[in-house]
């Protein structure tokens, strides 16, 4: 029996393998051969658009100090290891405590706090890590301040990927 | 473990991760609302945490009132959308995810 239902749903995952698939929009109720319509679109006519999908998402906190003097950046620097082999789309988010009690703001980002002015910024140390670079500027005898951050790695390219 | 891919028109699901169109196996973000702003706002997006965003902006002194670029002062927290309008732009478009990012 069991090995009966090992088929039946290899044969089913073997159907949604290569099956065409388009899904309509809750506010939409007539089809229609506009992308904009569907939340899925997967067309035999060779229309096919690869949806945005994330691999891994990472979190933290890090905290910033006056550097020197003051007015010197306290840079942190956050290295996500893929190994992906290119460099793929980031989506990252940080909340500067400093600026506000607990906003997430969309990087890149610059931003003036009470203490200090604060950035953020993405890039890549090469084609198998990612990196989110996390700056505050803070002026001389400011407390010590805090930032979330909230690291989104798609595995899609960042660039090279005009379909 | 079952799952769904889908493939590009004319390419197999064996394809690498990049290359296809749909994988149960990753996160896919969904758009919950997309919404114009045109003044600083605060406004209730309705979830109970923080939802990813993504935030537009036309600069009509240097790009243009029809060119956008991303990284205007937007925030969100558990409750609310914030908009901060830069002072060279005439709108704010927001899209919003119904996904977390907390």
């Amino acid at each position: 029996m069991k090995g009966i239902m090992r088929t039946v749903f290899g044969v089913l995952i073997l159907l949604l393998l290569i099956m065409v698939l388009k899904c309509l929009r809750s506010d939409k109720t007539e089809n229609s051969d506009e992308p904009n319509d569907y939340t899925i679109f997967v067309d035999t006519g060779g229309k096919t658009y690869n949806m945005p999908k994330i691999t891994t998402e990472t979190s933290g906190s890090v905290t910033f100090t006056v550097v020197g003097g003051g007015a010197n950046p306290d840079i942190h620097n956050i290295d996500i290891y893929h190994g992906l082999g290119y460099k793929p789309q980031v989506v990252a988010y940080v909340n500067f405590y400093d600026y506000t009690s607990h906003e997430w703001m969309m990087i890149p980002r610059w931003t003036p706090g009470t203490n200090g002015t604060y950035e953020a910024y993405i890039t890549h140390v090469d084609d198998n890590t990612a990196r989110v670079v996390l700056i505050g500027t803070l002026a001389l005898g400011s407390p010590d301040t805090t930032a979330d951050y909230k690291i989104f790695l798609l595995v899609d390219p960042q660039k090279d990927a005009w379909y | 473990m079952l799952g769904i891919k889908i493939s590009k028109n004319g390419e197999s699901v064996n394809t690498s991760d990049d290359n296809l169109a749909f994988s149960s196996d990753f996160f896919t973000p969904k758009i919950y609302k997309i919404k114009k702003y045109t003044s600083n706002t605060t406004e209730a997006h309705g979830l109970d945490y923080a939802p990813m965003f993504i935030a537009l902006y036309n600069n009509a002194l240097l790009a243009g009132t029809d060119v956008y670029t991303i990284g205007a002062s937007v925030s969100v927290d558990s409750a609310n959308v914030k908009v901060f309008m830069p002072s060279s732009a005439t709108e704010v478009w927001v899209i919003l995810f119904a996904d977390g990012i907390e």
